[in-house]
């Protein structure tokens, strides 16, 4: 009996510990490295930035459906919530922090993190990490042959933005979720980047299960 | 809230029990703990077995469980009979966990399918429906009315309206950024005398423009972000914020539905309960594509519906879609009955507009060009034209086109200038 209540007090103090790290940001730190991260894992994980804010540069959100911070004028402050578009792509795929690694870092949702890739790094490769999952090259639309080749936690990536596929809509669009800019913050919306020549159809490198 | 989460784990750990985690910020209608995405066959032939797969996302499994592994119980009946549980095969596509199976479309009397899905995750005990309310339902055709299509031409399209990037009141709207999706208007529609209402969201306002009668006047809109537009005969216009408010009866952001007459002034506003809110309908309720059904969200006298008035107002879209491969559509007038098996050589692509017109039906397909097709109740082509794809925003593919009552199709498009509406003649 003496056990279980040292247990529940040890909880509930862990629980009010971590409380007060993850409701602010948490310095950039290495992340903690794994064996392995799959699409579903991903798509887990993407899911917790649904709803919550954008900020250019940024790399940190805490999953309370909403954007704490929707003052901050100027982006990548690290008071700032909310991840952009490439921040959230890295953290999502669960990528290492040196370019062209493909391996896997689980990263906290709440760790100020946003990854050594720019938008234009994912279309052009990053460095090795991901690749054109259409072939077309930069430049050729995936178009709406491509359904096949394509996946849920790919991405579309042109210069200027990045998103990932959440899911197939019935009419032919993709869901995709992705941080998109300050006013609409991160979510999950019907696009037609498959369709658009300014974008590539790209995956990480090594999904593993 | 995810402290508490942690606190809650920890408890499981050191206590050896297993702990249901805190779910306040989800909400089963709008974001639910665990999302289930699942693409519905929506339009099936009745001889035919239709594949049913989900995939899953669990909201509550981090930061510290990092497997999500829910079971799920698929659902089926026929017609009026009672639901049975059915078997799901577990796949793994490249690390994409896949629960499926394939059932008929069809009992062997030609009762039409209908399913739901009970989803468990067992470490958690978070349970979950898909789909929240009701069940899926396709429209099952004994037959479906070819429409064969051959060889397009390039469309000869008009510029009916154009404005330029700006805040005066004669110009639009235009957010561009490093490392952020362009924003700029996507989605207006066009009334019956062609006059055209365009939301404007970077400026908070909806233009409202006739080109022919030069008419050209603006009203503000309490806009969070991008979503769709619909204006009615008489000049009341329904604008749908797909980013919308927080509120208080649900912890995420819900999309709002505004009225408006013509003049501008609200009539009413409403919260909308749907999880893939995608556009406005012909009835001016929301299209939600999470089981391609709509839901009102505003009542006929612009009071908002409740919760579950809203549940109650599902029904099946008036015009059905569904996307099979680049060159394989299906389309349905489910208030006629009739449902259509559209093949071509030449791509299709996803479906942004299909809708009833004067001189049958008008379906537009997206791929890096709009493939604009006119054919009547018999599947018969009437005009097949090609339209240039130029866009730079891009969040409502199927808003920013409109169809008037001649079944003139109108595009929506943006250039480094400003916004572009084009016009397509139905003959």
């Amino acid at each position: 009996m003496k056990v279980r209540s040292l247990g529940l007090v040890l909880g509930l103090i862990m629980g009010m510990l971590t409380a007060l790290t993850v409701a602010a940001p948490t310095p950039a730190q290495a992340g903690t490295s794994i064996s392995c991260w799959s699409r579903s894992q991903a798509s887990s994980y993407a899911y917790t930035g649904r709803y919550e804010g954008y900020e250019w540069g940024g790399g940190w959100w805490n999953d309370n459906n909403g954007d704490d911070t929707p003052g901050c004028a100027t982006d990548g402050g690290s008071g700032c919530e909310g991840p952009d578009c490439s921040g959230f792509t890295f953290k999502s795929w669960a990528l290492p922090n040196s370019t062209g690694s493909s391996g896997y870092v689980r990263w906290a949702i709440g760790e100020n993190v946003h990854g050594p890739y720019n938008s234009t790094s994912y279309r052009d490769g990053c460095g090795g990490a991901c690749y054109d999952v259409c072939g077309g090259g930069t430049g050729a639309a995936c178009g709406s042959a491509s359904y096949g080749s394509t996946a849920a936690m790919d991405g579309f990536a042109q210069s200027g933005h990045v998103g990932m596929i959440y899911s197939e809509g019935s009419n032919g669009y993709d869901n995709i979720i992705e941080a998109i800019n300050n006013s609409a913050g991160t979510g999950i919306w019907q696009r037609n980047y498959r369709n658009q020549t300014a974008y590539d159809g790209i995956r990480r490198r090594s999904w593993c299960a | 809230m995810v402290g508490f989460l942690v606190g809650l784990i920890s408890l499981v750990v050191t206590n050896g029990a297993v702990a249901t985690p805190d779910l306040d910020r989800f909400d089963p209608d709008i974001y639910p703990a665990i999302d289930v995405s699942h693409n519905p066959p929506v339009i099936a032939r009745a001889d035919e077995n239709v594949r049913l797969a989900f995939t899953f996302a669990c909201g509550f499994a981090l930061p510290n469980q990092q497997r999500c592994l829910p079971s799920a119980t698929l659902f089926t009946a026929y017609g009026d009979s009672q639901f049975t549980p059915v078997a799901l095969a577990e796949e793994n596509h490249d690390s994409l966990r896949v629960l499926a199976a394939t059932v008929p479309a069809a009992d062997a009397s030609g009762q039409p399918l209908r399913y739901y899905l009970d989803v468990t995750e067992a470490t958690t005990s978070v349970q979950g429906r898909h789909p929240a309310v009701g069940a899926i339902e396709p429209l099952v055709a004994a037959d479906l009315t070819p429409v064969r299509l051959g060889a397009s031409t390039a469309a000869t399209a008009e510029s009916y309206l154009h404005l330029g990037w700006g805040t005066a009141p004669s110009q639009v709207g235009v957010e561009r950024h490093v490392e952020q999706a362009t924003m700029a208007p996507d989605s207006f529609d066009v009334a019956p005398n062609g006059t055209i209402a365009l939301l404007d969201h970077i400026n908070q306002r909806v233009v409202v423009t006739n080109p022919a009668r030069g008419s050209f006047h603006t009203f503000g809109a309490p806009l969070k972000g991008v979503g769709d537009v619909a204006i009615d005969a008489d000049g009341t216009i329904t604008v749908l914020d797909l980013v919308g408010e927080r509120t208080g009866e649900s912890k995420a952001r819900v999309p709002q539905v505004h009225r408006f007459d013509a003049q501008g002034k609200k009539l009413g506003s409403a919260t909308v309960y749907a999880s893939r809110p995608t556009g406005l309908t012909a009835s001016r309720s929301v299209n939600d594509l999470l089981d391609n059904r709509e839901v009102q969200a505003l009542k006929a006298d612009a009071r908002a519906a409740t919760r579950e008035e809203q549940r109650q107002s599902r029904s099946r879209a008036a015009y059905l879609v569904k996307f099979l491969d680049a060159n394989h559509a299906r389309l349905a007038d489910t208030q006629r009955n009739l449902t259509f098996d559209v093949t071509s050589s030449e791509t299709l692509g996803a479906i942004a507009y299909f809708g009833r017109t004067a001189q049958g039906y008008v379906a537009v397909f997206e791929d890096t060009s709009l493939r604009v097709v006119w054919f009547d109740a018999k599947g018969t082509v009437i005009k097949d034209v090609l339209a240039p794809n130029q866009q730079a925003s891009t969040f409502n593919p199927n808003g920013r086109v409109a169809v008037d009552q001649q079944g003139n199709v109108y595009i929506l498009g943006s250039t480094d200038t400003g916004i572009e509406v084009s016009r397509v003649a139905a003959r």
